[in-house]
């Protein structure tokens, strides 16, 4: 057991706990926060100012009786929510949160703050997310509820429809960056531009950043793209018919998620863990403030805008946000050989 | 370089693992008191007269076929423009060829109205 194997294996196991309760996290800071925009208190009674209002939940969610219909296909219904929560984790994996690091000269060389250091992340990334519709589609299929039957399928078709426009977005970061590695990109946004622009690739991809967060938005079946459970339509969408631990996979995975996309478009827009004031050392201060500003933003929209029709969803993924991505990444490419990025 | 994937496996089982095993202990611990009602599918109160996997849309098909020949052509731009530094102006217009080629058909598409929801 060298130090570094230690240092990795106690990396992998330290973001995997903090991907498990950024979701505990999550609850908590969009309760507060739909509760302030909408001029309540939010949770207040477990803990001081409600915090552990989370745990309260879990807690509750276990002693809960577990319900599965009985015309339901029992191995699917059970693998859903275990392809959800796995999918979600493991889109992290590749992520890097922050510059090398010997943890204050504990060890000889440096390693990278990265679970996984890959030199085709962002395949891995779009890979991996691209798992996580299994779950959503065996859940709703699985369950035998015409609910869960139209949610899931709902899902399916809009994921797959908005993940065209979330690959090119990545396709025309990746013309500036020159490479698939995370890594790399975020090692390519250090500096300034004139001594006071950072140069962050949100710049020069201002269109591009809006592409990828409208279509992570929709991918990750958030509001106002939260047709797969609409409430007033289908009751849950693909989790009605699931209670206790197996709806809390869900509802984890949906927020993991949200982080992975708000990391991802850290790391690719937002210059990752570079940032002024703070040494590179503790740049990853920088990458969590940037996560939680996305993050907030995510919350934000959720209870301030109203839902989308269906076909109007459709319409905008295929006839604006398609067309809008495909000419984004000619402009850029056009870009690049002219200015000689 | 295949060690390099070695931790996005061991990460893989680690969260099956969790989530297995959060579903087995929690299935240990909570009560089960089932009844006919209980096992039917949520349906508002109605007993549910047929089974749920019944026909639907076509539409959906129609999204995912097209979904399969745009996204391979994602998967294409993405070595494209990992090599554009080297490429640069023929490949931007072999890039401009092939784009063109797909918009006929994304045209097609729309005047066939297969982009259409209703």
């Amino acid at each position: 057991m060298t130090p570094l194997l230690v240092a990795q294996i106690g990396l992998t196991l330290f973001v995997f706990l903090m991907l498990l309760q950024s979701a505990a996290v999550m609850v908590y800071f969009e309760r507060k926060l739909a509760a302030f925009l909408q001029q309540r208190v939010g949770p207040t009674l477990v803990g001081p100012r409600g915090v552990l209002q989370p745990l309260a939940d879990i807690i509750k969610l276990m002693f809960k009786e577990e319900l599965r219909p009985g015309a339901a296909d029992p191995l699917l219904f059970a693998l859903a929510p275990i392809i959800s929560a796995t999918a979600a984790f493991a889109a992290f994996a590749v992520v890097p949160f922050g510059a090398d690091t010997t943890f204050f000269g504990l060890l000889d060389q440096p390693m990278r703050l990265q679970v996984a250091d890959v030199n085709v992340a962002i395949l891995v990334i779009f890979a991996i997310s691209s798992m996580s519709v299994y779950g959503i589609v065996l859940a709703g299929w699985s369950s035998n509820s015409k609910y869960s039957l139209l949610g899931g399928l709902r899902s399916s078709a809009q994921m797959i429809s908005y993940e065209l426009s979330y690959g090119l977005s990545l396709a025309a970061v990746l013309l500036i960056g020159n490479s698939l590695s995370l890594t790399e990109i975020v090692g390519a946004q250090s500096g300034t531009w004139f001594g006071f622009i950072p140069r962050w690739f949100v710049f020069l991809q201002p269109i591009g950043f809006v592409v990828y967060m409208i279509a992570g938005v929709a991918e990750t079946n958030r509001a106002p793209f939260d047709f797969p459970e609409a409430e007033q339509e289908l009751v849950a969408g693909y989790h009605t018919e699931y209670s206790s631990m197996t709806f809390a996979m869900f509802f984890m995975a949906e927020y993991i998620n949200m982080v992975t996309v708000s990391a991802v478009a850290t790391d690719l827009f937002l210059g990752g863990w570079h940032g002024p004031f703070l040494p590179e050392s503790l740049g990853w201060i920088w990458f969590l403030v940037k996560v939680a500003a996305l993050l907030f933003f995510y919350v934000w929209m959720r209870w301030t805008l109203p839902r989308y029709r269906y076909d109007q969803l459709m319409r905008f993924g295929w006839k604006i946000l398609l067309p809008v991505a495909v000419l984004n990444l000619l402009v850029t490419a056009a870009g690049v050989l002219y200015f000689g990025l | 370089m295949i060690s390099a994937y070695i931790p996005i496996a061991i990460f893989v089982v680690v969260a099956t693992g969790f989530a297995i095993f959060t579903l087995v202990f929690t299935s240990l611990i909570h009560p089960e008191k089932y009844n006919k009602v209980k096992l039917e599918p949520y349906e508002c109160g109605i007993e549910p007269a047929t089974d749920a996997r019944d026909r639907y849309s076509i539409r959906y098909y129609l999204i995912a076929m097209l979904f399969v020949i745009f996204d391979v052509e994602t998967v294409f731009m993405f070595p494209w423009a990992v090599i554009f530094d080297q490429l640069l102006l023929f490949g931007l217009i072999e890039m401009m060829v092939f784009i063109f080629i797909l918009v006929v058909g994304y045209y097609y598409a729309w005047q066939k109205g297969a982009l259409e929801w209703v």
